[in-house]
């Protein structure tokens, strides 16, 4: 797996340290983790960077995973020493989506694990032929699953359907030139209306430069096209 | 589409509440308080609410401007003091810094093993309850009319400010409802101003959250508040969906009657303005 391109947009284009998405790929290049952070959040950025960099590391989602993670967020804070609003704003948690994507080779397929609307696309040939965790781009609009730094409100991971429920593969058996994209939801929804309104095609190869990026989310926000948030590619070929 | 445009530091929105603090706001309430203690109380808890959803570990971000216009034997004032009291709005984070005082409460959490653990939490106190004289409420809606109109000038293509009214008497300086219509007149690229109104009562009355047309409600003065009332966009009503609220197309942001738990949950609602950048 071949990382082509990763690149990203923050909200304000101005602001690149406000950017609230995150990502991660493994040292042998076979997993590659994008989080987004929520904007209501304490501490969004640094809850999807630790996600991320946790996927990579140990890519087996798991009720226990998600615990260490939210233990390892919560130490990483002097809570006692907040000033009260900075407590309370703490305590009201930091949420973010994960997108794991494995690569497996004897198999020749991709897992991708989606908890919210980060959203991976499998194309050949620049048409779309999968996408996960949606195929139809209103569903962009449901309130997403996020991990949030709260015990209490990570109950969907104790559920014994976890993470099979969140998972999907990506087979990649007789195309001829394969790639996933990783997307963060405001320009995933974007990509997957398109993609369906053109039969498939879609802009895939103008989203490989920094410079096609940022083109595509300036002028698909100011037709209104696309949510301004912080927007994500990363562009893996197989 | 209206009541779109994302709220940022460089496109805010404002919440002006506006508080009856008549002689009967001394009246007790089911639970024994004041309904003047009450609604300080919910009011002190959602600009705590509305901070804490500006605060980032780097800081409060200014996604909101806020105010408070109390009316009552003094006629029409600022319900903030010290620094607050310059303006009838201040950005959110200049809120943060001038509460009049933090108070240390009490909490019970769970421990984690079954038990129950009482833990101390801060809370600030920003509006203090009063109630006295009597209910100038024409000449309260008039100042919140004159500051959101430079407001909206200011903002042209900011997400409209809301307005959210607690009263729980009627009027003694004339008619409100016609003030009200010129409020509903306010606007900005993005919407008309918002008018939500609550009402208070010790009355035996069931409560009447979010109708949809006046023929249940008990009297003139209930039909009037409803009439002066805005229909909720629709990010509202799924807001108020979700707290388990019966809402259509055409229900507006009133509540008759309310008991004292959802005034903190009509002021939830209420400040849900679209989504956060």
């Amino acid at each position: 797996m071949k990382c082509d391109f990763i690149g990203t947009c923050p909200k304000d284009i101005g602001e690149p340290e406000s950017n609230e998405d995150k990502y991660a790929v493994s040292v042998d290049g076979l997993v590659i983790a994008l989080c987004d952070g929520a904007s209501e959040s304490y501490d969004s950025r640094l809850w999807a960077a630790m996600l991320a960099e946790k996927y990579v590391a140990h890519p087996c989602l798991t009720s226990d995973w998600v615990k260490q993670a939210v233990d390892a967020y919560a130490a990483s804070h002097d809570v006692a020493n907040m000033s009260w609003s900075k407590q309370a704003a703490f305590e009201r948690g930091s949420f973010a989506t994960l997108l794991g994507i494995t690569r497996n080779v004897e198999a020749n397929t991709v897992e991708v694990l989606a908890v919210g609307d980060c959203i991976a696309f499998l194309t050949d040939d620049g048409k779309l032929i999968d996408s996960w965790p949606f195929t139809d781009p209103g569903l962009f609009k449901q309130r997403p699953t996020l991990l949030s730094t709260l015990h209490e409100l990570n109950q969907f991971a104790s559920e014994d359907v976890f993470p099979a429920n969140r998972t999907h593969t990506f087979n990649l058996e007789g195309l001829a030139s394969p790639r996933v994209f990783c997307m963060s939801d405001a320009i995933g929804e974007w990509a997957l209306r398109l993609a369906l309104e053109e039969s498939g095609v879609s802009k895939w190869d103008e989203l490989l430069s920094a410079e096609g990026l940022e083109r595509i989310v300036v002028v698909q926000r100011q037709l209104k096209r696309m949510r301004v948030d912080d927007s994500t590619v990363i562009a893996l070929s197989l | 589409m209206a009541y779109e445009a994302q709220i940022s530091r460089t496109s805010p929105t404002a919440f002006l509440f506006v508080v009856d603090q008549s002689g009967s706001m001394q009246d007790k309430m089911s639970s024994g308080k004041s309904k003047a203690d009450f609604v300080a109380d919910a009011l002190n808890r959602t600009l705590m609410n509305l901070i804490t959803r500006c605060t980032k570990s780097e800081g409060v971000r200014d996604y909101f401007e806020v105010g408070v216009i109390g009316y009552g034997d003094t006629g029409v004032s600022n319900g903030f003091s010290g620094p607050l009291g310059a303006n009838t709005l201040s950005p959110i984070s200049a809120i943060e810094q001038n509460p009049v005082r933090v108070e240390d409460r009490k909490r019970k959490m769970d421990d984690g093993a079954g038990g129950v653990v009482e833990t101390s939490v801060k809370f600030p106190v920003w509006f203090e309850p009063r109630a006295s004289g009597g209910t100038p409420m024409r000449a309260a809606l008039t100042k919140a009319a004159e500051d959101l109109v430079g407001w909206c000038d200011a903002h042209p293509d900011c997400y409209p400010p809301t307005i959210l009214h607690v009263t729980d008497g009627q009027s003694t300086d004339g008619d409100p409802e016609e003030i009200a219509v010129h409020l509903g007149q306010i606007r900005t690229n993005d919407g008309e101003v918002l008018v939500l109104n609550i009402h208070v009562s010790s009355l035996g009355n069931e409560p009447t959250r979010f109708p949809s047309d006046e023929s249940n409600l008990p009297d003139s003065y209930s039909k009037m508040l409803f009439r002066m009332s805005s229909h909720l966009p629709p990010h509202l009503l799924n807001f108020a969906q979700e707290k388990g609220h019966a809402v259509n197309g055409e229900s507006r942001g009133f509540m008759f009657n309310a008991e004292a738990a959802e005034l903190v949950d009509f002021f939830d609602i209420g400040t849900r303005a679209s989504q956060l950048r």
